[in-house]
């Protein structure tokens, strides 16, 4: 469980993120304010889980990695940049509810079912800054169509990464217990630590 | 001549820029990705490097990446298949890492900048570290050691460097080889220690003070130091492959008892207030702050054996040095009184984020190439900010919603109306002012100019408050900062008043003292005007300011002494639990926003919660 929580600190922290990078980008302060309270409410998120995770699990101390890739980087892709997050809200949504059914942890159970329903305040949210942004209905419904392709475009490259790691690790492994034997005891030299010159310093164990 | 430097991929990435032998900037990765030591490529520091200066990668005549990829990856094969069958998980891992992406660095460097194959070369490890260890500190001539995790195979360097005419001869003497790494050490106790690995360091120094080093000789088994200054690490008590996760053998366990369990608490306070409520260690809390206190022993006595080796070996009265270790202040203070140096010299940033300025300056001090510019380095050369567009935005944005994004874990703030106050050129008029909110017992998070280079908050990015009044101080720790109790505060003094504080120094303050580099004890004369920031043993990791280090810094501190007899300041990394430094306006509001920090100056605009 605490694995999983950290996880989801870490992609609502990247979300963070992603609004603070996208408000930097606002030439209106009154968009730039409306970016940095959602990187706010997207940072509370990210705490609350570490919150739920420290409680659940104390003792886990990975912090997991996060690579970032800002999704703004035009302040004309705002539209576009809000549909992508749109979508991701409504992903979430529907993650969250699954996982508040499948916890056992009631902490746990809590926080999801909370953050279901932000989430769905903030995909409504999103809405509405995406129709100021881009003006009509039909380009907002063309951008969430574009970004949903997209997150299905992702989710398939994932697939096949996720594939080619397996691979990769199997072949790997294979190398290392073909090969490994031969180079073992080479390597095992290489590594050896060398004795100490001046040794009689030592004090009495 | 205009070159950039890279390090990447072990821990806290970096680039620096050096245009015509002057240091223009240089940034850690984890500053614009707020992931703390983010060791990944430093994309986003050399885009900043070059786009703000209107360069492409075309305009740069080199590209040099701090290490050696390919002999670094001789030494992740042999550490994996040493252990055969064991760590066939790690070999996998670490294959896929090397293969598919860290072996090609240069070839990434080249693409990435669109610069031509021949321009991007490599400096070794530890020759980068040497490089930045001397040339920044503007000695002639000195003894270099640099002292690391690893980097190719090399742990430990012990060498003389020497400049004339721009041209850096650097001469290695000796090293030690991997896996008898001081660095690596200490960092396996730190995670025993409950702990995390290559970051948390400094808890495990802190937590020392609270022991007694009861398992020396336990711990000299497994660093052997000898009387020539040498030393031998035994890796029968560690497996340094799994750092991170569990690398102490049943051998260590059976000798020292069980590691500590991350997260349990630590009851151990740097200060107390009276009539608190404490809990009294339990015997296994106490043998943690033990076996801290033995680690920290043995780690000092290698450094002192390999300083005065260093001291023998080149007969010089200076000493640089760098490498992670070198951030061990506690054991640098001793170098102070305990080796023949006079003068000891460690650059802002003595880890592998500086170590890509240092590649730099080897590869300038090769070709003849180093000017005066490129020999004083201070810490503040990253990026600065227009808070303008951040201070419009609240003008759209009332504090009234804040408090839905209140830090979990934090009671509930006290109503506030926002006041923001711009005072232009008026220095004067925004030092008075926040003088004010500091004896008033405020906590002041102050932003100013470029951020620094390095892991200390200098008076740039630092959180500031009253360094007398011990309830402010737990006042930070628990609702701002989330700090362990144990972790003691440090404070800036301007340089007028160091002696009055450290008496020792009536010689000369060391150059150690600058940048908070070294632990001493202060003088028990004004413990009452500093009892905040001073560790459970009289002692304290000072900062010294001078108006020329930080001009706007030094004034704030000298107003604040006018008030309070001493000018001096408790000083903090204005950062929120696990987040690195801020970088920028907006992240500075963020944790004033979402914490009990009372005041946050941005540039020349002071904001103020005001409660109601």
């Amino acid at each position: 469980m605490g694995p999983m929580l950290r996880r989801f600190a870490l992609i609502e922290a990247d979300s963070s993120w992603q609004f603070l990078r996208a408000a930097e980008r606002m030439r209106v302060s009154g968009s730039r304010a409306q970016m940095f309270l959602h990187a706010m409410d997207e940072a509370h998120q990210s705490s609350r889980f570490h919150e739920v995770a420290r409680a659940v699990d104390p003792t886990s101390l990975r912090r997991g990695e996060a690579k970032r890739q800002a999704l703004l980087t035009d302040p004309n892709g705002l539209g576009d940049f809000l549909a992508v997050v749109a979508v991701a809200d409504a992903e979430k949504k529907q993650d969250y509810g699954v996982y508040a059914k499948a916890s056992v942890d009631r902490r746990a159970t809590a926080l999801f079912e909370s953050l279901q329903r932000e989430e769905a305040e903030h995909a409504a949210a999103t809405r509405e800054l995406m129709q100021s942004a881009l003006g009509s209905q039909q380009q907002v419904t063309a951008s969430l169509k574009r970004a949903w392709r997209q997150r299905l475009w992702d989710g398939w490259r994932r697939v096949g990464a996720d594939t080619s790691d397996v691979i990769a690790s199997v072949l790997i492994g294979i190398v290392f217990f073909l090969a490994g034997p031969f180079f073992a005891r080479k390597a095992r030299a290489r590594v050896a630590p060398s004795p100490l010159l001046a040794p009689h310093a030592l004090p009495e164990s | 001549m205009r070159v950039l430097g890279v390090s990447a991929h072990f821990h806290t990435a970096a680039a620096a820029l050096v245009d015509n032998g002057t240091v223009v900037g240089a940034a850690a990765e984890e500053r614009f990705t707020r992931v703390k030591h983010d060791p990944g490529f430093p994309e986003r520091s050399i885009r900043w490097l070059l786009e703000e200066r209107g360069l492409r990668g075309a305009d740069l005549d080199a590209v040099v990446f701090y290490e050696q990829p390919h002999v670094k990856f001789t030494r992740v094969l042999a550490s994996t298949l040493s252990t055969f069958p064991k760590h066939h998980r790690s070999f996998g891992s670490a294959m896929k890492r090397w293969l598919g992406d860290r072996l090609w660095t240069t070839n990434k460097l080249s693409r990435l900048l669109d610069v031509h194959p021949d321009r991007v070369g490599v400096v070794v490890h530890h020759r980068s570290h040497a490089a930045q260890a001397f040339v920044g500190s503007g000695f002639d001539e000195s003894a270099i050691l640099t002292l690391d995790g690893v980097g190719e195979w090399d742990t430990t360097g012990l060498g003389r460097g020497r400049i004339s005419d721009g041209t850096l001869d650097l001469e290695i003497l000796e090293t030690h080889r991997y896996p008898d790494s001081l660095g690596l050490f200490y960092a396996a106790f730190t995670t025993f220690l409950g702990f995390r690995a290559n970051s948390e360091e400094c808890s495990t120094m802190a937590l020392a003070t609270f022991g007694e080093p009861k398992y020396a000789s336990v711990v000299r088994q497994i660093l052997k130091v000898g009387t020539d200054g040498s030393y031998r690490f035994d890796n029968s008590w560690f497996d340094f492959v799994s750092l991170g996760q569990a690398p102490f053998t049943r051998k260590l366990i059976a000798a020292l008892g069980p590691p500590r369990v991350p997260g349990t608490p630590l009851p151990f306070e740097s200060f107390r207030v009276p009539g608190s409520d404490t809990i009294a260690p339990t015997e296994d809390h106490q043998r943690y702050a033990d076996i801290a206190a033995s680690a920290q022993l043995v780690l000092e006595e290698a450094v002192l054996g390999l300083a005065n080796r260093a001291a023998r070996l080149t007969g010089s009265k200076r000493l640089c040095l760098s490498g992670g270790v070198a951030l061990n202040c506690v054991a640098t203070a001793r170098l102070l009184h305990e080796t023949p140096f006079e003068d000891i010299w460690i650059p802002p940033d003595p880890g592998d984020g500086g170590a890509a300025l240092g590649a730099v300056q080897h590869v300038l001090g090769e070709n003849g190439l180093l000017g005066p510019a490129c020999r004083s380095i201070g810490p503040y050369l990253g990026r600065s900010y227009d808070p303008g567009p951040t201070l419009d935005m609240l003008t759209h944005m009332g504090p009234g919603s804040w408090s839905a994004y209140r830090q979990p874990g934090l009671p509930p703030a006290a109503p506030y109306t926002l006041s923001v106050e711009r005072l232009g050129d008026d220095d004067d008029g925004l030092v008075s002012r926040v003088v004010d909110d500091l004896l008033a017992g405020r906590i002041v998070g102050w932003f100013q100019g470029g951020f620094e280079f390095g892991p200390r908050a200098l008076g740039n990015r630092s959180l500031l408050a009253h360094p007398a009044r011990v309830e402010t101080a737990l006042k930070l720790s628990t609702r701002v900062k989330a700090r362990a109790p144990f972790r003691p505060y440090a404070f800036s003094i301007a340089e007028a008043d160091a002696l009055r504080a450290f008496p020792q120094w009536a010689d000369g303050i060391p150059y150690m003292a600058r940048w908070m580099q070294v632990v001493v004890p202060v003088s028990e004369a004004v413990h009452d005007q500093v009892r905040a920031t001073l560790h459970i043993d009289g002692t304290t990791r000072p900062q010294v300011v001078s108006p020329a280090d930080n001009p706007l810094y030094h004034k704030l501190l000298v107003a604040f002494g006018q008030h309070t007899g001493l000018a001096a300041l408790l000083n903090t990394s204005f950062n929120a639990r696990g987040e690195p430094i801020v970088s920028s306006p907006d992240e500075a509001l963020m944790v004033f926003a979402r914490t009990d920090l009372d005041t946050l100056v941005l540039g020349d605009a002071v904001l103020r919660k005001v409660y109601s």
